[in-house]
């Protein structure tokens, strides 16, 4: 398969899907004057509307729905299951545990503080799931790290349920609209700090495909492949949770991206890392962009929660793909 | 068969005719005000005097009530104000008016224990059964007998209703009667304050993020109404609408109202720094909004602007004072 027959469809996707949700909005702005304003014209609430909330919206979108789409199809291929989503190793319960913690210090604390909480949140569920799961052996056995994920998550939640018992009716209801997930919390410098922290992380992913697609014959193959196995789980699991924790820091929980994007494009493009980690990128920004203008569009001048359409618009298209690609 | 159709159907003409009266009335009284006369009650079959909560569910009007528990704030507030605040026996950690400090809390409101209520043995429980929480609560205060009424207020209108009712509830209608007049007077005093002058578009902050605002016909549109605010959101669907921050950005009111917890009201000094107008103008979206940006945000106090109860008039006079100028009460 051609990478080239691969990316240049998704990418103009991508490109179609960010340019449209750059013309549809609360403002009625039309494409002309939308064109406009990029070029440096435009009123100064035109302007105010294009580049401090719907560019930065868009751009937020792209940066996290591509960065769950590699994250997602990391895990799969490491833990070799295919349920595995970017949420399932603990690091959104860690990001949210932290977050939550932030918001009950009440409102002295800024969303910078709030990120920050959820970042290091995030950290220490990646590093208590890796010494949890090295704690059997010399090796890291997958199957070890699901349980260990699974179990840290679970611990996770039920601190934050803890937390939030103790909670007044504002902070609980702060807490559980962040971890519903929101992209209206972009601005041009949150979506700038996000690509900062989710470029190494899909670097190193893109980098480690060849070995991920060794993976698939089975850890044993790969090792007689000449396949660092240990090194390449560690990196992979590392890229892929820093990838996850980021994006949960910066918009919260935003659900079925991750799962669904890496089947989606497994299903129609096959399973070589090489083409699935970019695609996956270019697929799951497309996926987010789209899904997430239909939320603020569908029932304006309301919004949806993004989360909410990402599974309603995602299941069935996969279902559909899955019934299509079992003839 | 047919008498029965026939009355049927007379009796769906009365209630047109009843409807298109209370419509016509509501449109040329102020603020919902017109609601007024149409609380739900009347005689049942044995003759007893019947009110119904806003469940429909019947309470009878035999013995006044004299051991109440009230989980709605703003309900509190009003039976403290019409002069039966001694027949209080709990309050909720949100009712901290210095009359019921020596009452035994009950803590958050939402989420009562029932064995707690059952040791008080109230002899009328005030909840909000909204979204099924409160119902819940009220199946299990069905269950172990106590009687409970449920208050679904949001507007002015409903503050209206809840107040005659719980008058007649406690025999105390004369007084429920001069408590409306008495807001009502003030919600116009507020509206006079400012007559002249141009109604200012703000954007009433009840949750920063996701955006959510006050749709029209909820008790704060009306305060915000009587305080010479047009909302900037009036043409929205629902009580407690989410927008998207765009739409904020554009609508570009001209000032931004946050309420904040403890930051305190003319009458109560504030306890806590107000840190809202900075936080806002930090957070990504908001600080996008021209009337964030150039510092036009003013905090109000979350408990005098989020009850519908009897000092909206209060709130109303206040933000009129700070949005149209006139000596502004120092706070904090």
């Amino acid at each position: 398969m051609s990478r080239v027959r691969v990316f240049v469809p998704l990418a103009a996707l991508l490109a179609a899907a960010a340019l449209v949700a750059l013309n549809l909005g609360a403002a009625p702005m039309s494409p002309a004057e939308v064109l406009d304003v990029l070029l440096g014209g435009g009123d100064e609430r035109q302007r105010t509307v294009i580049f401090d909330v719907r560019l930065p919206r868009v751009l937020l979108a792209l940066l996290v729905g591509g960065g769950l789409a590699v994250a997602g199809a990391v895990y799969q291929a490491l833990l070799r299951n295919p349920l595995a989503d970017p949420y399932i190793l603990g690091v959104s319960g860690g990001a949210a545990l932290g977050a939550v913690a932030m918001m009950l210090l009440g409102s002295a604390v800024s969303h910078w503080g709030v990120a920050g909480g959820a970042l290091a949140g995030a950290l220490l569920a990646i590093v208590v799931v890796l010494r949890l799961a090295m704690a059997t052996g010399p090796t890291l056995d997958s199957r070890v790290l699901l349980l260990a994920g699974v179990i840290a998550g679970a611990f996770f939640n039920a601190v934050i349920l803890l937390l939030l018992a103790a909670a007044d009716f504002q902070s609980f209801r702060s807490a559980v609209f962040w971890m519903m997930g929101s992209l209206s919390r972009a601005g041009p410098l949150e979506a700038g700090v996000l690509a900062l922290f989710l470029a190494p992380c899909l670097v190193a992913a893109w980098a480690l495909a060849r070995p991920l697609d060794l993976f698939a014959a089975g850890e044993e193959m790969a090792t007689y492949l000449g396949v660092p196995v240990e090194r390449v789980k560690q990196a992979g699991y590392l890229a892929a949770s820093l990838a996850v924790a980021a994006s949960v820091a910066a918009v919260g929980i935003i659900g079925f991206v991750g799962l669904i994007v890496p089947h989606a494009v497994r299903m129609v493009w096959g399973g070589d890392h090489r083409v699935l980690v970019p695609a996956c990128f270019l697929g799951g920004g497309a996926f987010l962009v789209i899904t997430d203008t239909l939320a603020r569009t569908v029932v304006a001048p309301q919004e949806l929660p993004t989360g909410v359409v990402t599974a309603l618009i995602g299941v069935p298209l996969f279902a559909v793909l899955l019934v299509r690609s079992a003839r | 068969m047919t008498a029965c159709l026939r009355r049927g159907r007379r009796a769906r003409r009365h209630l047109r005719r009843d409807r298109a009266a209370s419509l016509a009335a509501a449109s040329v009284v102020l603020w919902g005000w017109g609601l007024w006369g149409c609380a739900p009650g009347g005689v049942d079959e044995v003759g007893v005097d019947v009110v119904a909560d806003d469940l429909g569910r019947p309470h009878d009007l035999s013995t006044p009530r004299s051991r109440i528990v009230s989980l709605v704030p703003s309900a509190t507030e009003t039976l403290v104000q019409i002069g039966a605040g001694n027949r209080l026996i709990a309050r909720t950690q949100y009712d901290v008016q210095p009359e019921l400090a020596s009452l035994p809390s009950l803590g958050d409101p939402l989420s009562p224990s029932i064995e707690a209520l059952v040791e008080l043995a109230p002899d009328l429980v005030i909840l909000w059964p909204a979204r099924g929480h409160g119902a819940s609560a009220g199946e299990r205060l069905d269950a172990v007998g106590v009687p409970w009424y449920g208050a679904v207020v949001q507007s002015v209108g409903d503050f209206r209703r809840l107040t005659g009712q719980l008058g007649r509830l406690v025999g105390m209608e004369r007084r429920a009667d001069s408590l409306l007049a008495a807001v009502e007077a003030e919600l116009r005093a507020a509206a006079d304050s400012w007559a002249g002058r141009e109604l200012v578009p703000v954007v009433y902050v009840v949750q920063q993020d996701p955006p959510t605002t006050v749709g029209p016909g909820t008790f704060v549109d009306s305060i915000l109404a009587a305080a010479g605010a047009a909302n900037a959101f009036r043409d929205v669907s629902g009580d407690w609408p989410q927008v998207s921050m765009e739409d904020v950005v554009w609508r570009n009111p001209e000032y931004v109202i946050v309420p904040v917890l403890n930051y305190g009201t003319p009458a109560v000094p504030s306890r806590e720094p107000d840190r809202s107008a900075g936080a806002l103008a930090a957070a990504p979206g908001w600080r996008a909004v021209p009337a964030v940006a150039a510092g036009r945000v003013i905090s109000v106090d979350a408990s005098l602007f989020g009850r519908p109860g009897p000092r909206m008039g209060e709130a109303a006079a206040y933000l009129a004072r700070r949005l149209h100028g006139g000596p502004a009460a120092p706070v904090g």
